[in-house]
């Protein structure tokens, strides 16, 4: 198995392009075509705002100032021809915005696009008796509401996957192991993982928009995380730790009854904590217990993935499930297996994983 | 072979013999939306009667079989005389001696492979340009002529006179069946002014 170590970078998008026919054959549908777009910059928020074109012309207007200058705009571009290509060339490697096209009448050039994302992806609106895409795309009159639904288009998801690859650490709590991949909600910031894998180069991270377009995120090789420093254990609870070792419980300073290992927490709720160290390591993800010293140590994992062995990962669920996904070489992917997690997993010599 | 671009990212050939910087091809479709995108270009109801003539083909699917869809077939003399006008330095359509002397000195030079690999990897060669060129490319064409379509092409408006124009070049029997030679036969002239899916036209400057 190979480990690797990436970040990920999750930059603010482009913002959406919203396209205005002004050509002969959609001028007289411009009062139209103007009261939509003042609704919809008037239904979203500033920051999701989109650039303004007019049909024909590769300039962007900004979006701030239309309301003043739209008529002005008007005049500047009416007349120009139906042709996309200006802007499409513009927009040609921003595969993954929204685009919006409202207007009337056939655009000619469009059959040079088909294919191309931005006209598969394209929401076409038409006002006016006349086809924009001559039946290739659909077409309809949005209202305003429907057309800012349709521009705004922020990443929902994050999806971090490669065939045969496991995360193993992460540094987002946020993020959980599901579906073979690392998820989480995240749309701003960065994101530091490791990954398992038989081969190397194999994984790939998308942000998926709400429109379901997937924007491939790059991947910058890196270090790997630095793991959380040892800590010692109370004498209290070193003893109580190496007693679960030898007989798979102990004895309950507060109720002096017999609690079963993985029963960290007195059920008496007026019960002090008992393991206070490790509540405070594992909080989330697991906490590792290293009983070879004389003076037991502890160690958080805030992750909710543990590397257990080279081709062996436990996965914490959010209920505090845990499951073990092993390396099938033969289907060369990562199977969750029905082998129980321990209460003091043993990971490897006198070094266990809890689940606190 | 010299070229340099024009304003649309369409190549243009240096022809030091024939004293002329000439379009490599016949103004296309998808070069002449350019000026059509313009505020004071020509207007949606004015195109749809040359795509009448001349339909629209894709640069994504055109093929080897109907590429003089790409090219802007179907105009008169006055109109090209205006996207010429928009397209600056001085461009005009060639007359019939200069458009001979183009014909002759393209015919006898031969297109390498390097040339081609050089003008396509050019950033100043606009998308589709070089779609138009990777269809062109497709029927090897053994000289500058062929890749510029002096032969296989359109017939090509050339002034012939003041105010009189005629076409020059040699279409593919395929696409519209005329047996012509453009260096020995009188251009040819419509019979009728309609519009006319073989009449295109190229433009020349003169070589500074």
């Amino acid at each position: 198995m190979i480990e690797q170590w990436h970040t990920l970078t999750l930059a603010a998008g482009s913002r959406p392009a919203l396209i205005l026919d002004t050509s002969e054959s959609a001028k007289a549908v411009w009062p139209m075509i103007k009261s939509l777009t003042e609704g919809v910059l008037e239904t979203l928020r500033q920051d999701c705002w989109p650039r303004i074109f007019f049909l024909g012309n590769p300039q962007p207007f900004d979006a701030a100032a239309f309301v003043a200058n739209a008529d002005q705009w008007f005049r500047a571009n009416v007349g120009r021809g139906s042709v996309i290509s200006p802007i499409f060339d513009v927009l040609e490697t921003e595969t993954d915005i929204a685009v919006v096209v409202v207007g009337n009448g056939l655009i000619f050039d469009l059959p040079d696009w088909h294919g191309h994302p931005l006209a598969e992806r394209a929401v076409w609106c038409r006002y006016g008796p006349s086809s924009l895409t001559s039946g290739t795309y659909s077409e309809a009159s949005y209202s305003v509401e429907q057309m800012a639904e349709k521009l705004h288009n922020p990443a929902v998801r994050i999806e971090v996957r490669g065939p045969s690859a496991m995360p193993v650490y992460w540094d987002d709590h946020s993020f959980r192991y599901e579906g073979g991949a690392l998820v989480g909600e995240k749309t701003s910031g960065a994101l530091t993982f490791g990954t398992l894998a038989p081969e190397p180069d194999t994984v790939t991270a998308h942000a998926v928009l709400s429109n379901g377009i997937r924007r491939n995120l790059e991947l910058i090789a890196t270090e790997p995380l630095r793991l959380p420093d040892w800590r010692n254990l109370t004498s209290k609870e070193d003893t109580l730790l190496r007693q679960c070792l030898r007989q798979g419980k102990y004895c309950c300073p507060h109720c002096s009854q017999d609690h079963p290992s993985g029963q960290w927490k007195c059920p008496d709720p007026a019960a002090p904590a008992i393991f206070r160290t490790l509540d405070e390591a594992g909080q989330s993800g697991f906490c590792l217990i290293n009983t070879e010293p004389w003076q037991g140590l502890a160690r958080p994992h805030p992750c909710s993935a543990l590397q257990l062995a080279d081709d062996l990962v436990a996965v914490r669920s959010a209920s505090g499930q845990v499951v073990l996904m092993r390396f099938d070489s033969k289907g060369g992917r990562w199977l969750p297996t029905s082998e129980p997690f321990a209460p003091m997993h043993l990971v490897v010599n006198k070094i266990h994983a809890l689940v606190v | 072979m010299r070229w340099s671009f024009d304003r649309t990212g369409y190549p243009v050939l240096e022809l030091p013999q024939s004293h002329a910087a000439v379009t490599l091809w016949p103004a296309c479709k998808a070069q002449f939306e350019r000026y059509f995108a313009e505020p004071d270009g020509p207007d949606d109801s004015w195109y749809e009667q040359v795509l009448a003539v001349s339909p629209r083909a894709s640069l994504r699917t055109a093929d080897s079989n109907g590429y003089e869809n790409l090219l802007l077939a179907g105009v008169h003399p006055a109109e090209s005389q205006k996207f010429a006008h928009w397209l600056g330095n001085g461009y005009k359509l060639p007359t019939v001696e200069q458009w001979r002397s183009i014909d002759r000195e393209l015919l006898a030079t031969p297109l390498t492979a390097g040339q081609t690999t050089e003008l396509e990897s050019s950033p100043q060669l606009s998308r589709s340009a070089r779609q138009m060129l990777h269809c062109i490319l497709k029927h090897s064409p053994p000289n500058w002529a062929g890749l510029a379509l002096m032969r296989g092409g359109l017939l090509e408006w050339v002034s012939s006179g003041p105010m009189t124009y005629g076409g020059l070049g040699v279409p593919r029997p395929q696409y519209y069946s005329l047996i012509i030679n453009p260096q020995r036969d009188r251009p040819v002239t419509p019979l009728r002014p309609d519009r006319n899916k073989v009449f295109g036209f190229r433009l020349v400057r003169s070589l500074n």
